[in-house]
């Protein structure tokens, strides 16, 4: 499609205009996205009624603000609480939450809000003209390729675990251990399942995050009156004036909510992938670019503009091979073609020769609905983060009695909200001694996508290990996997060698 | 019940009315079977081929039978979970099982499944029949089921299929011995996965029921179709059945969609099962059904109102072609 | 790690998860054992991972022990003294919420797990936790389910409401 002024200014006009459906989408999608279990694609099949009841276009902008408001509203409890709406969030717990112990949640929502906005925004308008090219991206990235990209993934557990490497990696081991539990994805048989047939599908992801992150948080929350450390509360509420500061200055990051976004957006467009391993990719690679990689962790705002700008990018990612290709990517994209096909709407190619309005029209929706989440920042800002002053014996049980249910809701089964449980005692265990639930968690949701792919692989070339090194993508991806992994510690060292060579010569002449 | 709401104010309302039409209409009705909520279980996963047909079928169904149906969806353990979890529902007519006869036989022949077809569940009424097809992505080499079969006997030819038990694999064994082709199956878990690697080239071909790549359109070349005859030669580029393309004499490998009960069901309520198979006869005779099976891309003549009877006879045949291929499916070579 | 000066480090705590981890990683390779190759390889790799990973954690302990920087302790497991009577009923109250959810449904068990853990914890006037509690089950079934229709299980509550409707 040639774009000129009149027709981008039709599509967005377009989009903007049905501000009515996508308002109450985007609330919607805000609170699904802060409750762990429904996040967007659950919200969407339980909505399924509703949408198929509305004209294609009207049901397409009510799911597309949905599901992008979803993605912004999991990062609010990952950084409040300690706990993600969904795994794209789990990597903004890292340096969110510690922000929040630090008395500045009304900072870390801010870059949270505007790294999403901004991240999805800049996403779906590059979509919007790369969209031939961004389709191209699935003939090159095959399983192969895919094993590697994960790996970054997967490398995280390596940075996480820093204080203690040895125990990281145990925990990593462990959530992969974990995450392999289940029927096999060639055969089909199940694998360390205690025979419990809710396990066949291996570890519910929805009830392990759960239970890892806020069944122990709760537990672990109790042994002290407030959230954030003596010292750190803040005096007053903050103020609306606070509040615009802080999104303003959140903007100062542009260049890495770019970057990060557009990772995200390459990451969605990959079959099979999704926010998490975006999430977690985007995470890793801005340590490693950071000039300041050992503030990661700690309560750094890079490490909350990363995974959230970069699940952000997924957003519009994942609609790509569905309107490009035809085929969707993800599960939400499948319940959205469904819509499709109920009205008879064509996808894939055909939609862009036989419904061009429509095709781009969702693209320009998504860009839309994120500038109508501009005006839910402030309010949000100012009023979320007065979560933190509320004495942890409301917290806890309002956390354990809704995050529980929400365990429920993916599946419907109440052996989900023991897994829950058991998450939650595996979770408290690991949190009092030291070992990391975030890298028990990225084993448990990277292990079976790997092991999908890797088998896939393997069986394509008819078991020949040597695929894993076949292809030239494949390869310069493997370079810098290794480069990622080996350059921070050499750097630390040359940067320590400095440092004690400057601190001779400093006090050398004068002792 | 496929309202279409046209103006702003109307259907802003709707969010909020419509939510509540999820719960409301359970209790504001008659007494008479079903006095509750239909569910349906789908074995496979939420947004696949099942689902689409589900959807299009009960839009229309509830024109019949008037009530609102649920749907839950287990595709784990290719289809196993989904089995298990419908056989301890409650067995009396409201659960019902959305299946596809030949992979979910298949997969309770050749996995440890307490399960026996007849004697524990039945497929009471067929909905649709497809046969099963080979086919390959727009941008690939091959263009007639000949050259992909003379390019498998100088190397495995790899083909991406929905599940190792699944008729459209067996059609890809028994087609490899009876040309001596050697076809490398690799499994991706869903026709959406398994489409996507043969039209971004991953796999040189893929092996899935017809339907599939004719809603893919122009993304997709039917090879070959293991039938008798193509039905719908219009909608595959007037495609061969794979029996014409490569002189071999293989059996027609179909497999039907169906709705299927708990065979207690039967038994204790033989006429609320009557109930069931009459209106599902009469939504696949609606021509609002019709309309909406084509809206969504698939070919109306799969449309197949066939009876308890030819379900069962079907299941037959497929677990019997699933014991010949025991070996070979279940990787206990 | 290295605090060598003062009391020995506990190290007790730290081993539960490592040794429930090898325990897994045992049993995981017992349920593979006749499977097909393709089912076993990377659940066997994994293993071995795993194992070997926690077979070094062991020796570094053993080393600590025999050399008297680590003691068996249980350290800080169980959080302060004061509140561990109160944390340890609401976790008992959480397995009780599990419990009774399937007959109470979803408004009435959060209510009641809501307003127990409040009095458990120290909330008071009591009265003050039953309403907050109250309120908290009415929004969680006015979302959830009211507006998403989402499938809690249902208890008297939800079918009082149905009824009503």
């Amino acid at each position: 499609m040639e774009y000129d002024l009149a027709s981008l200014s039709g599509l967005f006009g377009h989009a903007f205009s049905m501000w009515w459906i996508m308002l109450p989408a985007i609330v919607v999608g805000l609170i699904a996205g802060a409750v762990p279990g429904f996040a967007a694609h659950n919200t969407i099949i339980i909505l399924l009624p509703l949408t198929l009841a509305l004209n294609v276009e009207y049901a397409l902008a009510f799911m597309v603000a949905l599901y992008c408001a979803s993605h912004l509203g999991g990062g609010i409890p990952a950084i409040l609480v300690n706990i993600p709406g969904t795994g794209g969030a789990a990597a903004t717990t890292l340096d969110g939450y510690p922000m929040t112990r630090k008395g500045e949640a009304v900072k870390a929502l801010s870059l949270c809000f505007v790294a999403s906005v901004l991240g999805g925004f800049v996403s779906s308008v590059v979509t919007l003209f790369a969209l031939p090219a961004l389709s191209r991206v699935g003939y090159y990235i095959h399983s192969v390729e895919m094993v590697v990209v994960m790996l970054f993934g997967l490398a995280l557990i390596a940075s996480i675990a820093a204080k203690d490497m040895l125990k990281g990696l145990i925990a990593g081991a462990f959530g992969l251990m974990l995450g392999a539990m289940g029927a096999d994805h060639i055969y089909a048989t199940p694998r360390g399942t205690f025979g419990f047939l809710e396990l066949f599908d291996g570890v519910p992801l929805v009830p392990a995050l759960i239970g890892l992150f806020a069944i122990s948080e709760a537990l672990v929350m109790l042994e002290s009156d407030a959230l954030v450390e003596e010292g750190d509360q803040p005096k007053t509420a903050a103020t609306w004036r606070e509040s615009a500061r802080e999104i303003f200055s959140a903007f100062s990051h542009w260049w890495q909510i770019i970057w990060t976004s557009l990772l995200g957006l390459v990451i969605g467009v990959l079959p099979g992938a999704g926010a998490s391993i975006a999430s977690f990719v985007a995470y890793q690679q801005s340590q490693f670019f950071s000039k300041t990689p050992e503030k990661f962790g700690t309560g750094h705002p890079q490490g909350v503009i990363a995974p959230e700008s970069a699940n952000n990018g997924v957003t519009t990612g994942t609609l790509v091979p569905l309107l490009a290709i035809g085929v969707p990517g993800g599960s939400t994209a499948a319940v959205m073609m469904i819509v499709l096909q109920f009205h008879g709407v064509p996808f894939g190619p055909r939609l862009f020769v036989e419904e061009p309005q429509l095709a781009y029209g969702v693209i320009a929706v998504m860009a839309v609905s994120y500038v109508m989440m501009i005006p839910f920042m402030f309010p949000m800002v100012r009023y979320m983060s007065r979560i933190t002053v509320i004495s942890t014996v409301y917290l806890a049980p309002f956390i354990v009695a809704f995050t529980l249910v929400g365990a429920f809701v993916p599946r419907g089964f109440l052996f989900d909200m023991g897994i829950a449980v058991a998450f939650g005692i595996i979770g408290y265990v690991a949190r009092k001694t030291g070992y990391h639930v975030a890298a028990i968690l990225i084993g448990v949701i990277l292990g079976p996508l790997i092991e999908r792919s890797f088998l896939l692989a393997m069986r394509i070339s008819g078991n020949d290990p040597m695929v894993m090194f076949s292809s030239t993508i494949g390869n310069i991806l493997w370079v810098m996997l290794i480069l990622t992994l080996a350059l921070p510690p050499i750097m630390s060292r040359r940067r320590a060698k400095l440092e004690r060579l400057k601190d001779k010569s400093l006090t050398g002449p004068d002792a | 019940m496929s309202k279409t709401f046209d103006t702003a104010a109307f259907a802003a309302a709707a969010t909020f009315a419509a939510a509540m039409g999820v719960i409301a209409p359970a209790h504001a009705q008659d007494a008479d079977y079903p006095d509750t909520n239909v569910s349906i279980t789908i074995p496979t996963g939420e947004g696949g081929g099942a689902d689409r047909d589900a959807r299009a079928i009960t839009q229309v169904w509830s024109k019949y039978l008037d009530r609102n149906f649920e749907f839950s969806y287990y595709p784990g353990a290719a289809g196993q979970v989904g089995y298990e979890f419908f056989m301890k529902s409650e067995a009396d007519g409201t659960n019902l099982m959305f299946s596809n006869i030949g992979p979910e036989v298949i997969m309770l022949e050749l996995q440890d499944v307490p399960i026996e077809i007849g004697e524990d569940l039945v497929y009471i009424q067929k909905t649709s029949t497809e046969p099963m097809a080979i086919w390959v992505g727009a941008n690939s080499e091959f263009e007639t089921l000949e050259q992909l079969i003379e390019e498998a006997k100088t190397r495995p030819v790899t083909i991406s299929v929905s599940r190792l038990p699944h008729p459209a694999s067996i059609g890809m064994l028994a087609l490899g011995e009876a040309t001596g082709a050697q076809f490398n199956l690799i499994p991706y878990g869903g026709g959406n996965p398994t489409a996507m690697a043969a039209i971004t080239g991953e796999v040189d071909a893929s092996a899935l029921p017809l339907a599939n790549p004719i809603t893919f359109g122009p993304e997709a070349r039917v090879l070959g179709i293991f039938a008798d005859e193509n039905p719908v030669p219009e909608q595959t580029g007037n495609a061969p059945t794979v029996n014409e393309a490569a002189g071999t004499d293989l059996p027609p490998l179909t497999s039907s969609r169906a709705f299927a009960v708990q065979a207690s069901v039967l038994e204790e309520y033989p006429e609320r099962v009557e109930v069931l198979k009459q209106t599902i006869r009469e939504t696949l005779a609606d021509p609002d059904y019709i309309a909406a099976v084509e809206a969504a891309g698939v070919p109306a003549a799969f449309i197949d109102p066939g009876d308890q009877e030819a379900a069962m006879s079907e299941a037959a045949e497929t677990a019997e072609l699933a014991t010949k291929y025991r070996e070979l499916l279940t990787g206990d070579e | 790690m290295n605090d060598r000066s003062g009391a020995r480090k506990p190290v007790g705590a730290d081993l539960i998860l490592p040794v429930c981890a090898a325990l897994y990683a045992v049993y995981y390779v017992w349920s593979v054992w006749d499977f097909p190759a393709e089912a076993q390889l990377s659940g066997i790799i994994l293993a071995g991972l795993l194992l070997s990973l926690v077979a070094i954690y062991m020796i570094r302990i053993i080393r600590g022990l025999s050399l008297g920087r680590y003691s068996l302790g249980m350290g800080n497991f169980f959080g302060p003294q004061e509140s561990r009577k109160s944390r340890g009923i609401f976790f008992l109250l959480i397995l009780a919420a599990l419990v009774g959810l399937p007959w109470l449904g979803f408004t009435l068990s959060t209510f009641v797990f809501l307003a127990a853990s409040f009095f458990v914890l120290g909330v008071r006037p009591i009265g003050r936790g039953i309403m907050i509690a109250a309120i908290g089950a009415l929004t969680g079934w006015f979302f959830f389910i009211f507006l998403l229709g989402t499938h809690f299980p249902e208890g008297p509550f939800e079918r009082l409401i149905g009824t009503v409707l």
